[in-house]
Formats: C-alpha cells, structure tokens, sequence
C-alpha cells in the first residue's frame, strides 16, 4: 500500500519514485520541495529563477538531449508565458522531425478555483492545453489518480501536462501500488447504470459523485471519470450513452469551447453514427467570466454540488418516456 | 607565385567549397521554389556563409548545433546529407523529417543539429536545454545556438542568455548580425548598431567580428569554444554581416537602400575568401574545379532526392506521438482511419 497525506504528498512519492528508478529526471522549480530537495540534491532539484519561457524551452532541449526534465510551474497561470515553447516546440517536435526526437517532459501545474486569489490565479484552462495536437494533458481525479499519472506521465515517450486541481484532497489516504507502469489514456468506468451516463473531467469527481447520491441517481449511471483529455478516447463513452441516451458532463473549465464540448460533440457523433439518438444532454461547467475574487460570487461562477445535481435531475426527467437511446 | 603551405592552404580551401556548397544549395532551392517541386518559405542565407562555415571549423563532432528560420547554411556546415535535406524540401518520405518538417524544420540529430526552428528566438531557449544536459552528464560538448539580430528583441533570448551565464552553461551564443528583422533595419529596435555593445555589462565572454572574413570568424570561435569547453561558462560571437537575398521567398520586394545592398555586395564573404586563395598562390583552374564539383554535387543530389518516393496522404495521421498513432486513432475514431 502507498500511505500519502494528500495529493501533493502522493504527487511527490510518486516523482521521488520514477527519480530513484531514472537519473535521468530532473525537476526545475522556483522553490524546490523540501523532501525532494533533501534526497535528490540540488543537482536534481533545480532551483530556477522566475523564468519560466526560458526554463520551458530548456526542458525541450534537455529532453532532446536524452533527460526527462519535469518543471513544476506551481500555478497554472505562471505557464501562459511558456505557451510558445509548449505549443510550437514540445508538442511538434516528434512530428515535425519526422520521429527524429521527441520531447518527453512533464509540466506540473496547479488548476482550479476555490481559494479566493481572484481572476488569474483560479483558472482551470483545460482547452487551452488539451486543444494543441501533440501535447498529452492529464487532470487526475483523487491522490491515488494523481500518483498513477504522475508515474505515467514520467515514463511517458512524449511531452505530458500533469494538471493538479485545487478540488483534490489533501488528508491521509492509502491505496495499493498501481499496476507497472500503466499507458493506459481511456476513460475510467467507476459504476454502472441504465438511465443515464455521467462524465466527470478532472477534480471535478468527488463533486460528481455526491451530486448522483443527493439525486438518487447513483445506482442508475453510467459514472466515467476522465483524468486524460488529450489522447481523449470517446469510444467507450458513446458506447454507454447508446444505451443510456442521457448525458452529463462536469468541468471546472469555462464554457465555451471547454473539454465538456468535445466529449458532447465527440459522443454525439459516434451515437448518432450508429443510429442511437441522445436524448438530453447537460454540460456543467463554469461560466464564462474570469473568476472573482469575493466567495459569494467565486462560487457564483464555478460549478457546485447543487449544479451538477440539477444537471442530473434534468436529464433524468426529460425524455423519460423513452428509453434508452438506440432507436 | 609560389603556393603557400599546405597547413594554411588546404583548410581555406575546405571552407570556401563548404561556402560555394551552402550558396549553391540555397540558389538551387530558390530555382526549385520558382518550378514549384517545393514549397512553402524559404529563407536563404546568401552572404552568411562564412559564419557557420568558421563556427563548424571550431566544433568537434559530438558537440550540438541549434538553428534558426535561416538555418540551411547552419546544417550544411556540419556536413548534414545534401540528399536527405533536398529530399525533405521536395516532400520525399525518406526526407531528413519524413516530409513533414520542410525548410525551416529541418534537423538532423545525427549531424548533431537539434533543429531549426521557424519561431525567431525559439531555439535559444532550446539551446539552453542541450547544454544544460551536456552539463548534467559531466560531458565536455559545446552547443552552438544561432541567432539573428532580431531574435535580440525576443524576451526569452534574454531570459535564456543570462540563465547561461548564471548557470555557466556550455554553450556558444553566435548571433549573425544581418542588420534588418525582415525589413526593420538594427537602427530602431536596439539602442546599439552591435549586440555586443547591448548586452556586454553581462557577458563574460565575448568578440565581435567581421562575420564576412571567414578567417576572422573561425579564430574568434575557436577561442571562445575552447573558453566554453574548459568550463569557462557561455561565450558570445557577434558576427557582422548581411543578408544579400529577400527575407523570404515568400516575400520578393526589397525596402532595403540600392546602395547598401551594392555595398554588402562587394563584402560578400565567398569573393573575399577566393581573393585570399588567389593571394596564397591557389591557381585559377583548381578554384574553378572545386567550383564544378561542389556545382556536380548538388545537381546530383537534387536529381537523387526527386527520384525518391514522394509522401502521400496516407502517412497524414502518423508520428504525432513517439508512443504510436494510437492517440490520433482514438481522436479521430475512425473518421479518417483510412490513413492510418
């Protein structure tokens, strides 16, 4: 079993799991984390200065040179100067050089709201990074997720964003070893139902699944936790919603154009190819106004438990009289 | 006129026909843009050529170069294959990138180039990364990053260079100073006509030459890359020069002064070489042979590279990831599984 006092812990075991097995890992940090620091050194534990553009670009470099650097950016926002080396360097490279090289490095990031630090430091850009082709975005779902993808994402041969939510807990946990290292990217099917399927995006899953209990719908759904959004396979999503013909999707992210969008569109497409019909469909998500800072109006704009739960009662009552969705 | 030694002799002479190969190779790739058996941009380097040519002649083989949108002459230097390279820029499936890079992607890790890179200033960054892993190896390679005067107005260039200094990294910061950003002249972007002059409370080491005389270049690199090796910390070179074609071929008009580009015409760096050659005894017929040879292997080349067979649709979806086209098949979940 792995015993973790939250997720940061369980995301650091993990790291300080993959160092020990590959001396080729380096971390690039502003402020390097202690446990880290102490038993990797500094040599391993780089302590960069504010720079994140040019420390971005050197972990593609460095990784084109046979390291696996992973930089934690702390803070999502802090990375929106780096999009250029992210985007037109890291994600390309592979294609580009026709396989030449790839660049196989992790960003680590903070995402979410619930802290009250206002409109740049809450912001959950799912979209923005899940969109580039080429570049693999994971959003883990609890500390034993978070723990699985970071050891993924460290063995992974290509450029990985490891979105860490503000919404995952932080207490002690356990959960045994995950199998050898996984490259699994599909959604996760965590229970199973006949009325309706629900598909939870990131952090957002603990939400999800008291908002199916406080609608009595817990034993009637599909439950999908999506902790990949880029490789995203709607495969098996679809496959449930031609049975179920309702669909709920749950995101931090703004709408428009947020990862609930390409799992409706993406879904509804595949559904329809076959001949199903999807019957109502609901995607929570958050409103699209930066953040705010004052909690009354944070909470204003950012999914709740009520909202997922109203999502799941209004797929429910439409369209009851027909079921299922292959026609 | 008695010939001079061959140990001075012999190695200009390398340099002027690895000069006569790059000019040569971006000529043709303008006459293969004009017929239309490539595309896209292209970004000649022609009256650069003594830059890479004396920087490479500084350079030992395992030691890494990371280039920029005018890169050709950058590969040529390090002896990257003139077939692979036409074969990219025709589309060719076996082409340095597989088709997919094209001029300003070209790249050649077993030349030890890392990449050229159509995003000015994109590579220093880069460049970082690889000499940050040749520090981390314990390794005594140098990286070469090549940067144009307009990449000095990039904030990551600036970020990039004093992390090097900070850190002491290996890497020789070569900025090939053609005076105009496309069509802005030095003059109303940076506060100094040299870059040198710009940022030398920072560096530590640091020559600026005249980036047309050959000679000049490959003595300012050899000390300065021999400073970086011995663990000295990165060194700059700043080499005078200037770009005696358009920007890019995607944009043929000039807002360049008539007299200036006559000017720089009359400094271009393959002539001056020659000059120096005739002035050491090197008779006109073997200046004129080289001139056919290195003209012979680049036709044969072109004619080589265009017999090979050309990318189709079906090799599309393919290569995004290292980890297999899986991902993409998924994404796409059969909308296009024909090209897969």
């Amino acid at each position: 079993m792995i015993e973790v006092d939250g997720t940061t812990h369980a995301l650091e075991e993990a790291l300080m799991a993959e160092m020990d097995a590959d001396d080729s890992i380096v971390l690039f940090v502003t402020d390097p984390p202690r446990r880290v620091l102490e038993r990797f050194g500094p040599r391993r534990a780089v302590a960069i200065p504010i720079a994140e553009p040019s420390v971005t670009g050197l972990c593609v470099g460095a990784a084109l040179s046979g390291l696996r650097p992973i930089f934690l950016w702390r803070n999502v926002t802090f990375g929106f100067g780096s999009y250029d080396q992210l985007v037109n360097q890291a994600a390309k490279i592979h294609s580009m050089l026709g396989g030449q090289a790839s660049a196989p490095m992790v960003i680590w990031a903070t995402y979410g709201a619930g802290s009250q630090r206002a409109a740049q430091h809450m912001q959950t850009p799912f979209a923005t990074y899940a969109s580039v082709p080429g570049l693999k975005v994971c959003a883990p779902s609890s500390a034993s997720s978070a723990y699985s993808a970071m050891r993924q994402a460290l063995t992974d041969p290509d450029p990985v964003m490891l979105l860490q939510g503000s919404r995952l807990p932080e207490g002690a946990t356990s959960f045994p070893e995950p199998a050898p290292p996984t490259t699994g990217w599909a959604p996760q099917q965590l229970t199973r139902g006949e009325k309706l399927t629900v598909v939870s995006v990131g952090h957002s899953l603990a939400l999800t699944r008291d908002a199916l209990q406080a609608a009595g719908a817990a034993e009637s759904a599909d439950l999908f936790d999506l902790v990949w959004l880029n490789p995203f396979d709607p495969r098996p999503i679809a496959e449930s919603v031609l049975r179920t013909g309702r669909l709920v999707v749950v995101e931090e992210a703004p709408r428009p154009l947020g990862m609930g969008a390409e799992v409706v569109a993406a879904v509804t497409e595949l559904v329809t190819w076959q001949g199903g019909v999807v019957h109502a469909v609901e995607r929570v998500a958050a409103a699209p106004v930066p953040i705010p800072y004052a909690p009354v109006l944070e909470s204003a704009v950012v999914p709740g438990p009520a909202d997922v739960e109203a999502a799941i009662r209004s797929v429910l009552e439409r369209s009851a009289s027909t079921a299922g969705g292959r026609r | 006129m008695l010939e001079s030694p061959r140990e001075l002799v012999e190695p200009l002479l390398a340099a002027w026909r690895r000069m006569l190969l790059i000019r040569g190779f971006e000529q043709r790739a303008m006459e293969l843009v004009d017929d239309r058996r490539m595309w896209g941009a292209v970004h000649p380097c022609i009256g650069q050529e003594a830059i890479p040519v004396g920087v490479s002649a500084a350079l030992e083989p395992g030691d890494k170069v990371v280039s920029n949108h005018r890169g050709h002459g950058h590969l040529l230097a390090r002896g990257a294959d003139l077939v692979s390279a036409f074969a990219e820029l025709m589309g060719r499936r076996d082409g340095m990138c597989r088709g997919r890079g094209g001029s300003m992607h070209l790249a050649d890790l077993t030349s030890g180039i890392v990449g050229t890179n159509g995003i000015v200033g994109g590579g220093a960054s880069i460049g970082l990364g690889v000499a940050f892993a040749a520090a981390y190896r314990g390794t005594d390679q140098v990286t070469v990053v090549y940067l144009g005067d307009g990449a000095m107005s990039q904030g990551g260039v600036h970020e990039s260079i004093l992390l090097s200094l900070q850190w002491r990294l290996p890497v020789l910061w070569v900025c090939e100073n053609n005076r105009y950003a496309v069509d802005s002249p030095i003059s109303e972007r940076l506060p100094a006509p040299r870059v040198v002059d710009v940022l030398s409370r920072a560096l530590t080491a640091y020559e600026a030459v005249d980036g047309n005389d050959y000679e000049a270049v490959q003595a300012a690199a050899a000390g300065l890359v021999d400073r970086v090796r011995t663990g000295q910390g990165a060194a700059f070179l700043e080499c005078a020069s200037y770009r005696l074609s358009y920007h890019s071929l995607k944009f043929r008009y000039e807002v360049r002064p008539e007299a200036e580009r006559a000017e720089a015409w009359a400094q271009e760096p393959l002539g001056r070489l020659q000059a120096r050659l005739e002035g050491l005894g090197v008779a006109a017929s073997r200046l004129e042979e080289i001139n056919a040879d290195v003209a012979s292997d680049l036709d044969a080349a072109i004619r080589v590279a265009e017999a090979m067979e050309p990318v189709t649709a079906d090799d599309a979806l393919k290569g995004t990831f290292a980890a297999g086209d899986d991902a993409v098949r998924a994404m796409t979940y059969g909308w296009r599984e024909e090209l897969l």
